[in-house]
C-alpha cells in the first residue's frame, strides 16, 4: 500500500519536472500578456537565424508553418494532432537553432457592455462622468473610483451559475433587461419566484425598490438595451417580503430566507434595515450559513454610527455569512446618508446615482389653463387663464377672478370652472396644485373630480374645501385619483360665494397629473446604501461562479480582504475598503493542511 | 541519518485560478531554491511535492499562484505564505 502510494506521487512528479513544468515556465516569461489560455495545437517558434532553414525544422518534426507576415525569425507552427502543446514545446527546446518556443497566446479585447446606457454607469467604470438625471450631489466623479469591472468581464461575464435571491419589494421579472436573467422556478413558481406579503407566487414589484436593486446585479449585459449589470447573465430569483410602500416583517424577512436556501440561492441580498435585534431573523441567516449560503446586506441611510447607538439590523448581527455594505459616491467619499461602522460595516460600493432598472413609469400632465392665451377650460363665467407674477418670474394661473390678485370676486355666485384629460393606464395616479386664496367667511373653493367627462361637481367626488385667506401661495396639494386611470378624468374647481363681496379670490398654479404604472422599458437613478448592497451581491455571485469550489465564507472573505483601500472607509468598515471585482477574483488564500511524509 | 525523501502535501486550493493554466503552488523550504509545482492538466493543480532534504529542521510554507492579477493582466499573483511546518530529519 505504502509502496503504491509513493509510486503515483513519483509519477506525478515525473510530469511535473518534464514538459508541463516547463510549460509553465515559458508562459511565466510571457507574461505581460492578456487573457488566459492559448491555441491548443498551435506554437510559435524564433529562430536564431532565418537563414537556418525555419520551414525545414518545422516540417522535419511532422509539423507545419501557419502562413504569417511576421518578421523572418519567427514562425507560427501547427503541431500533428497526435501531439500537445507541453509535447511539442519539448521538440524544439533543445533545438539549438532555436531562441525560444512559445504557445500561441490567447488575447483579447477588454470587454465593455454595449448597452444603450452603459456610459452612465459610473460604478462600473468611472470616467469622471456626470450622470443624467442624477439626485445626489456631488455629481461629477474621479475616473477610476469604480469596481474595476472592466477588468474583471475580461474573464467573466455569466454569473448564472449561481442563484441570487433578491429580497426585496419583488422584481418586475418582464422588465426588458431583467426578463432574461430570472430565475426558473419551474411549475411550483412560474413567476420566477414567491411573495410573502401576499401570500402568493407572484412576486410582481410594485414599489419599484426591488427591481432597481436586481438590475444592479444582473441586468442583462451586452444586448444593447439599457443598462448592464455586475452579471451580464444572471439567475435572480425574486422573494417579496416588502410591501408597495417598502415594509416588511420578521414573518415575511425570515420566510424569504428561508426560501431562498431551501431552493438553491448560495447568495442572498437585503438592502433591507430596521433598528431591532430581531433573533428570528438572526436564527434564519445562521441557519443560512450551514447551507452555505452568503447573504449581503445594506447599512442603512441615516447618516449613523451603527455601533454607536444606532443600530441597524441585519447589519449589525455578526455572522460569519454576512456582510454589511455602506456606500460611496462618485468620488469615493462616504456617502452623505450613508451608515458606518467600525466593527459591523464591512466594505464599501458604489450607492449614488446609481442608473437601474425600474418597474414603474411615471407620466406626467402639466396644464397651463390655456391655448394663446385664452381659458380653454369650460367655464360659465368668472374664471380666467391669466399670468401672475410670482418673484422675479411669471406664471398662467387660473384665477377668480380675471384680474386677480387686483379687483374682487363676484357675489352671489356659483361659478364652475372644469377639463377633461385622458389619463394612460397605470396603477396609480394623484392631482396636484398650489392655490392662493382670500375667501370672505362663509364663501369658499372646492376640487372635485369624477371619472368620465362633464361637470364634476354636478356628479364626482369631492376632494378639498378651502376657505379663509392663505400665506401667500401654498401647496402643492396632491389628491388620489387612481379610479382615473385609463379613463377620461375631469378636475374642476368651484368657486361659491354669499350675498357679501369684497375679498381678492383665488389663483391656482402649478396644476399636474401623474399617473404612475407598470413599466417593461423603464430607467432610473436612486441613491441608497440599498444600491451598495446588490454591488457586493453581483460580485459575490460573480466570484462564485468563476470560483465553483469557492464557499460563502471564501466568497465575503474575497470581497473584505481584497477590495481596495479607500481613505473615507478607514475606521468607519471592518476592513476600510471599497470592492474591487478584479482583485477579488484574483484573490488567492494561502495554501492549509500542509503535512511532510518521510520516505 | 543521511538526506531523506520528504512528500509535502497540502489541502488542494480553491481558487480557479490555481487550478489552471498558469496557476499552481511554489514550496519554500529554509535555504533551498523554491520549488515550482504548476497545474499540469485536468481538474486541479497537483498539491505535493518530494524532495530529498538533509538531517536537520527545515521551515516550509507553501504559497498558491494563479494567472489572474488585480490589474486585471496575467502576471502571477501569489497568496500569502501558509502556516510553516517544521520538518526535522534526524
Amino acid at each position: 500500500m505504502i509502496r503504491a502510494s509513493i509510486a503515483s506521487l513519483v509519477a506525478v512528479f515525473l510530469l511535473i519536472g518534464d514538459d508541463v513544468g516547463r510549460l509553465a515556465v515559458v508562459r511565466t516569461a510571457a507574461a505581460q500578456r492578456v487573457g488566459t489560455g492559448y491555441v491548443e495545437g498551435e506554437l510559435i517558434v524564433r529562430f536564431k537565424s532565418a537563414a537556418a532553414g525555419p520551414h525545414a525544422a518545422v516540417a522535419m518534426r511532422g509539423h507545419a508553418v501557419v502562413p504569417s507576415q511576421g518578421a523572418a525569425n519567427w514562425v507560427h507552427v501547427r503541431v500533428s494532432p497526435a501531439e500537445s502543446v507541453a509535447q511539442a514545446l519539448a521538440t524544439y527546446r533543445n533545438d539549438p537553432a532555436v531562441e525560444s518556443v512559445q504557445p500561441n497566446y490567447i488575447y483579447r479585447a477588454h470587454a465593455l457592455p454595449n448597452d444603450a446606457q452603459v456610459s452612465q454607469l459610473w460604478a462600473l467604470r468611472n470616467t469622471g462622468q456626470a450622470v443624467v438625471s442624477s439626485s445626489y450631489s456631488p455629481n461629477a466623479g474621479t475616473a477610476g473610483d469604480d469596481m474595476n469591472l472592466e477588468r474583471a468581464w475580461d474573464h467573466i461575464t455569466d454569473c448564472s451559475s449561481v442563484v441570487v435571491a433578491v429580497l426585496d419589494s419583488g422584481i418586475n421579472y418582464n422588465h426588458e433587461d431583467l426578463a432574461p436573467n430570472m430565475w426558473a422556478g419551474g411549475s411550483a413558481f412560474p413567476r420566477h419566484g414567491t411573495d410573502f406579503v401576499d401570500n402568493d407566487d407572484d412576486p410582481m414589484d410594485a414599489n419599484g425598490h426591488g427591481t432597481h436593486v436586481a438590475g444592479i446585479i444582473g441586468a442583462m449585459g451586452n444586448n444593447g438595451t439599457g443598462v448592464a449589470g455586475i452579471c451580464w447573465q444572471a439567475n435572480i430569483m425574486a422573494v417579496r417580503v416588502l410591501d408597495a410602500q417598502g415594509f416588511g416583517t420578521t414573518a415575511s424577512l425570515t420566510q424569504g430566507v428561508n426560501f431562498a436556501v431551501g431552493h438553491g440561492a448560495k447568495v442572498i441580498n437585503m438592502s433591507i434595515g430596521g433598528a431591532s435585534f430581531d433573533p428570528v431573523l438572526s436564527a434564519a441567516i445562521a441557519d443560512a450559513a450551514t447551507k452555505d449560503v452568503a447573504v449581503i446586506v445594506a447599512a442603512g441611510n441615516d447618516a449613523a454610527n451603527v455601533d454607536g447607538g444606532a443600530a441597524e439590523y441585519p447589519c449589525a448581527f455578526k455572522h460569519a455569512n454576512l456582510l454589511c455594505v455602506t456606500a460611496l459616491d462618485q468620488q469615493y467619499a462616504l456617502a452623505a446618508f450613508a451608515n458606518y461602522g467600525a466593527a459591523s460595516v464591512d466594505v464599501g460600493a458604489p450607492g449614488t446615482n446609481i442608473l437601474s432598472s425600474a418597474a414603474l413609469q411615471t407620466w406626467n400632465i402639466t396644464d397651463g389653463f390655456n391655448t394663446f392665451g385664452a381659458l380653454d377650460w369650460t367655464s360659465a363665467g368668472g374664471w380666467a387663464s391669466r399670468p401672475l407674477s410670482l418673484g422675479a418670474r411669471s406664471i398662467d394661473v387660473l384665477a377668480n377672478p380675471a384680474t386677480f390678485p387686483s379687483g374682487t370676486y363676484a357675489s352671489g355666485a356659483d361659478q364652475r370652472v372644469y377639463k377633461a384629460f385622458m389619463l394612460p393606464p397605470g396603477t396609480s395616479a394623484t392631482l396636484s396644485f398650489s392655490v392662493q386664496h382670500a375667501l370672505l367667511s362663509g364663501d369658499s373653493l372646492m376640487v372635485g373630480y369624477r371619472v368620465g367627462t362633464g361637470d364634476p361637481f354636478a356628479s364626482g367626488a369631492l376632494l378639498q374645501t378651502f376657505t379663509g385667506t392663505s400665506n401667500g401661495t401654498m401647496g402643492p396639494f396632491v389628491y388620489d385619483i387612481s379610479a382615473c386611470t385609463g379613463s377620461p378624468c375631469t378636475v374642476g374647481f368651484r368657486l361659491s360665494s354669499g350675498a357679501a363681496s369684497g375679498a381678492q379670490g383665488v389663483a391656482i398654479s402649478a396644476f399636474q397629473i401623474n399617473v404612475t404604472g407598470p413599466s417593461n422599458v423603464s430607467y432610473r437613478v436612486l441613491n441608497g446604501t440599498s444600491m451598495a448592497a446588490p454591488q457586493a451581491s453581483g460580485l459575490a455571485a460573480m466570484l462564485r461562479a468563476y470560483n465553483p469550489q469557492y464557499t460563502s465564507a471564501d466568497v465575503i472573505n474575497a470581497i473584505s480582504a481584497s477590495g481596495r483601500p479607500v481613505a473615507s472607509l478607514a475606521g468607519r468598515t471592518t476592513s476600510g475598503r471599497a470592492i474591487d471585482a478584479m482583485s477579488s477574483l484574483a484573490h488567492i488564500n494561502p495554501p492549509t493542511g500542509l503535512a511532510a511524509t518521510f520516505h | 541519518m543521511g538526506p531523506a525523501a520528504v512528500t509535502i502535501a497540502w489541502a488542494p486550493s480553491r481558487e480557479a485560478s490555481v487550478n489552471r493554466p498558469g496557476g499552481g503552488y511554489e514550496v519554500a523550504i529554509g535555504g533551498l531554491e523554491p520549488i515550482d509545482v504548476p497545474y499540469a492538466s485536468g481538474t486541479a493543480a497537483p498539491t505535493s511535492t518530494t524532495v530529498t532534504l538533509p538531517s536537520g529542521t527545515h521551515a516550509v510554507t507553501v504559497r498558491a499562484y494563479g494567472a489572474l492579477d488585480a490589474t486585471g493582466g496575467t502576471t502571477r499573483t501569489f497568496s500569502a505564505a501558509s502556516q510553516v511546518l517544521a520538518v526535522r530529519l534526524k
